[in-house]
Parts: C-alpha cells; structure tokens; sequence
C-alpha cells in the first residue's frame, strides 16, 4: 500500500510542478469554451439592419402589403427600396444589374397577377394561373437572404390559399426539455471524445516515456511490486486525466448553451445534485478504464510516438460507441450494463433524459471497474515481462 | 569467506526473430544467451565478469539483478532467491548500468528521496545518507538542479549515489563505463575503487582489462553464455597478465588465434 502511495505521489508531483504539462491539461477546456461560444456568437448575432433594393415589373398590391409586413414586424430592422419598371428591355437591364450586384432582387408578375389571385381566392379557378419570376444572385449575400425572405413569405402565402383546414398547435416542450434532448444526444459522444483525450494526455509520455528513456528500468530495481507500479500509476493517471476531462466538460457545459443560441438559463434545468453525483462517478471510473486501457497500449509500445498512433486508433472506436446515442434508440436490457465504455454511454444519457435507473449504473460502474482490475493485472504481468520492458 | 552470490547453472534463452535470423544468416531459432553458468561471490569482494560483447554478461547481471527470469537454475543472492524471492532480492541489491536512467524532469536531491522511500529506507536515515553521500561525491552543489541540465558527468554520478541509496549488501553494475567519454568514466571508476574501499560486496561486468585488474578480487571469463573460468585475480595473473590469460583461453574455447 505504501509504495502505490509513493509511486502516486511522483506522478502527481512530476505533473503539478510542470507548468507545460498543467497548460496542456486545462488548455482544451479553455480553447473548446472560447471556440463554442465564438462560434455560438457568429451563429446567433442579431444581424445589421440591410436595405434591399428590389426591381419590380407590373407590381401586384400583395407583394407590397407581404413585404411590408415582414420587414415592420419587431425583430426585423431591414428596410427596401423598389424600383418599378415598365418594359421588358428595361427588366432584361435590370437582370445586368442582378449580375454586377447593383441590385437585389428582380421580381416579375403576370401582368394581372392581383386579378387572378382575386378570383381564385373567390373560389374561381383561372385558365392561367398567375406567375411570379423571382431572380436573385446567389453570390451576393443581401441577395440570398431577400430571395429567401420572399420566397418563403410567397410560399406561405400560396400554402395558406390552398388550405383546406387549419393545422393550430406548437411545440409543448419547454426550453430545458430541448436542451436535455440536444445534451442526450451529443453528450456522450463528448464525454467519451473528452475523457479518452484525458486518458492520453498523461499515459503514453508516463508509461512508454519512461520505458523510452530507459528510467523505467531503474523503478523496477527496487523492491517495489509490480503490481503496485502498475496501480499507483493508473491511480495517478486517472486524476490527472480526470481534471482534463473534467476541464474539457466544463468548456462544453458553458458553451453548449451559446452554440445553441440560448442564453446560460438554459443551464437551470432539473438536474438534481444526484443527477450530477451520478454523472460523475460513472465517469470517473470510466476514465480510469480509458486510463487503464491507454496504459496497457503504452506499456506494448516501444516509444511515446506508437504508444500515441495505436491509442488514437482506439480513440476513434470509443468515439463511434458514443455516436451510438446520436443516430438511435438506445438499448435498455440489462446485457447492455456489462458491455463495458457502452454501458457508459447508455448511463450517460439516461441520467441526461432523467430516465436513469439505479441498478443500470450499479451494473454499469460495477462492470467497468472489474475491467480496470483486470487491465491492472495485466499491466502488471507485462511489467514483469522482459520482451515488454527490453523489447527493442 | 562467506557466500554472498551463489549462481546455480543458470540459463537463458532468447527467441530470434526472423529480421535477424536473416541478418546472422542462421537458422536456428533460438539463441542461448547463457549456458549453464555457475559461480559464487564472497562478501567484501569484487567479482569481475569478463567477457566480450555478446557473451551473457549483462544477461546473467540481469537474472541476478531479477529484471528477467532465467530459463532455468537459480541463484542465491544474500541469501535469497531469485527465481522465488525476487522483492526481497531486490531489497539487497543495488543495481547500475548506463541503460538505466533518472527522469531529466526532478533533482538529483528529489529522486534520491524518491528511491529511498521505494527501498524503504527509514527517513531520518536517508536524510542522513543523503548528506553523506551528495557531499563525498560533490553532489551538494548540483543537488536541486533538474536532472535534465546536468553534464554527463554529474548525472553519471547522481545515478550511481541513486543505485545505492538503501546501502545494499550487494551491488551490481552492468558495464559502468560503457558509452562513457573518458572523464564520466574516471568519476566511474573512482566510485568503484571507493566502494570496493568501504569494503562493499561488488559484481562487475567489464571488458576493460585494466578495471578489471585495478580493483577485482575475483574473475569470472564468459565467452557465448559459458563460464570459463572462475578463480581469484591472483590465481588467474599467476604466470601472465589478464589480457593475455584471456585471449588465450579465448583462442582455445573458439579454436582460432586472434
């Protein structure tokens, strides 16, 4: 026991009284929290108010009174000029101008476009519908968004001429039931991405590092067990790791409010202290299993450099089980809790969706600790192994 | 004389791997590293390994030393055995070759304490040998400088206060000199000829003639893992100098005049 307390205790002091390594560890966290949100605020900002100039042949009242009414309504500070034009040469000049970006729009109507629609909204169905010819630019920004405006207003409008019933009604979920279902689905596939980069952090450069420059060799000389290498190691491992995965969290936490345009409120939802305290233990020892397991590969490894190639392999299977939650139904049988780093991502999003049950994460923390037991057994009997330690 | 080292007919083989059945040009598949080996060493002495490269040496030290496991046989160190005790070997030994390094990240003075606390070492005790230690061999004035900016020299000496930090009954080096440039070597040297001074139970393996001459009591040849002869330098240098005793047993076990 003592000597798993001194190997700890080396380990924590090789990495606390390093200040690059103490960077490299809460960096992400801080780069993922600035990154999202800045990407949050380009996504969300209120745009400047932008006149659009629009060209229209044989205009029709509607368009106006349509136009008009989006562009007076609250959130939208756009305001347009209209340029009418009389004939089809001067339209043919206008579509010049769409292409130099002098103008936004072109708008051409049937010449009795407001008539047909009258009598069509009478219940009288015309010979020739009316037209509308909308052209736009699609390189010129402005142009894309009045395009879209107007279309979209035209499209409504058509859709509501031809209704038939009225479909009422809207989303009855509240906002934090939104953020709870966006968390269910790309929380875990985070967490595993965030937790195994912690896991790599620290583990190769500490195992196959010290097996590469040869002092590994020298802690082996001593009367102290292998296997108490092998779990004071891990033991120290799995804290530092744990704090960069935790760092990378907390980075996501923060951020995921503003990437998804609501304000930090969003975070107020009805996670209880057990939710969190449940959240936590599953993945500390699930980052003692990336831990373990990163640390198996490092010890198979000649070199820092392999250590990390064979581990970013692994990295991107873990990241494919936590997409498992993003593309369907989770599974909920009991089996599920015994597949070990799975059963994590099930735990995780259960607790997200307030569908967590008791006995799964029993299982599930049960199951992944026997893992890391057995990982530290085997990580034992490879320090003990001349090939591993010697191997060239 | 008491017995410190008692070997029994150690031995060990090593797989080839087919790269360097191809490069030895050899068929064979397994290569014997050490054949068969059995010597004692006696408390108070310095046994000396010799032998070229290649021919078991720093296998058997390791054996020994219990960083591997002999295929078979077994050796009694300070009376216990390697094969079955190998913590409490470990406790005995201290243990020093070039290919064991000190982490480049902490201070000499920290990885001594690291190291006594991993032998056990009470820390009143080690406090004491520390000082004892950093000041006979000049250490004091490197002593909180990270290993990492140390010459060669002085890191060369920090490793070799390190390897005895719990006083062992035993110690073990593995080709001390080698990869050296001369200076590092001396301060090599100098420890060994201070160890064997204080009276220290020492192995060595060397292929330098004149260390071996300087400062060993006792020689065992090896030459492709076999023990050739064991006997006192005395006995050994009888009639002509170690150089030349060896390359004389050397042409008769290999049948060629070098």
């Amino acid at each position: 026991m003592k000597s798993i307390a001194i190997i700890i205790k080396k380990e924590l002091r090789r990495f606390f009284t390093d200040r690059r390594l103490l960077i490299s560890v809460f960096m992400p966290g801080i780069m993922i929290y600035l990154l999202y949100s800045l990407i949050g605020n380009f996504l969300f900002s209120t745009p400047q108010s932008q006149e659009y100039k629009i060209a229209v042949q044989n205009p029709s009242a509607t368009f106006q009174t349509v136009l008009d009414g989006y562009m007076q309504s609250e959130e939208v500070k756009d305001t347009y000029s209209l340029t009418v034009i009389e004939s089809d040469g001067q339209a043919e000049e206008k579509k010049k101008e769409l292409e130099n970006k002098e103008l936004d729009l072109l708008v051409i109507f049937s010449a009795d476009f407001d008539e047909k629609l009258a009598l069509y909204m009478q219940g009288v169905k015309p010979e020739q519908l009316p037209v509308m010819q909308v052209y736009y630019n699609a390189l010129e920004q402005s142009s894309q968004s009045i395009y879209t405006i107007v279309t979209t207003l035209y499209d409504a409008m058509e859709s509501s001429l031809a209704n038939v019933f009225e479909v009422a009604g809207g989303n009855v979920a509240t906002e934090s039931d939104g953020f709870a279902y966006m968390l269910s689905t790309i929380l875990p596939m985070l967490i595993m991405v965030f937790l195994f980069q912690g896991s790599m952090m620290m583990t190769p450069e500490s195992i196959a590092g010290e097996k590469e420059r040869g002092t590994f060799a020298t802690m082996l000389v001593t009367p102290v067990s292998r296997s108490a290498i092998a779990v004071g190691k891990i033991i120290a491992l799995s804290l530092v790791a744990s704090l960069s995965g935790l760092s990378s969290f907390l980075g996501v936490i923060f951020s995921l409010p503003k990437m998804a345009g609501m304000s930090m409120s969003g975070l107020n939802i009805a996670y209880g202290f057990g939710d969190y305290l449940l959240l936590f233990a599953n993945i500390i020892v699930l980052e003692m299993l990336f831990v373990a397991l990163v640390s198996v590969i490092s010890a198979y490894a000649h070199s820092i450099k392999e250590a990390t190639a064979y581990s970013t392999v692994l990295m991107i299977v873990v990241m494919l089980v936590g997409m498992v939650s993003m593309v369907g139904t989770l599974p909920s049988a009991l089996w599920v809790y015994f597949i070990p780093v799975f059963n994590a991502v099930v735990v995780i999003n259960q607790i997200v969706t307030f569908s967590v049950s008791a006995l799964g994460v029993a299982l599930t923390i049960v199951a992944n600790l026997v893992c890391v037991a057995l990982l530290v057994l085997l990580l034992a009997k490879m320090f003990n192994n001349e090939n591993i330690i010697f191997g060239k | 004389m008491e017995e410190i080292l008692r070997a029994e007919h150690l031995r060990k083989t090593f797989k080839i791997s087919a790269k360097q059945r191809k490069i030895e040009r050899t068929e064979e598949r397994c290569k014997v590293a050490v054949n068969d080996v059995s010597f004692s060493a006696y408390r108070g002495e310095v046994f000396g390994l010799l032998g070229p490269n290649g021919a078991g040496k720093t296998t058997t030290l390791r054996i020994l030393s219990t960083l591997i496991g002999a295929d078979s046989g077994d050796a009694i160190v300070c009376g216990c055995s390697v094969r079955k005790q190998p913590e409490e070997v470990r406790k005995h030994i201290g243990f020093m070759t070039s290919e064991l390094k000190l982490e480049s990240f902490f201070t000499p003075s920290y990885l001594f304490d690291f190291f006594s606390e991993l032998h056990g070492v009470p820390k009143e005790k080690a406090m004491q040998r520390k000082q004892e230690l950093f000041r006979k061999f000049g250490i004091d004035r490197f002593a909180e400088v990270k290993v990492g900016d140390l010459s060669t020299g002085m890191k060369q000496k920090a490793s070799l206060v390190i390897s005895i930090v719990q006083d062992p009954e035993l110690i073990i080096f593995d080709e001390p000199t080698n990869g050296l440039d001369v200076l590092t070597a001396k301060v090599v040297t100098d420890f060994l000829i201070e160890l064997k001074n204080m009276g220290k139970s020492i192995i060595l393996s060397t292929h330098i003639f004149s260390l071996a001459e300087k400062i060993c009591d006792r020689i065992g040849i090896i030459v492709d893992g076999n023990m050739i002869k064991e006997d006192t330098l005395a006995a050994i240098t009888e009639k002509r100098s170690l150089e030349e005793e060896f390359f004389a047993l050397y042409a008769q076990i290999k049948g060629e005049n070098l």
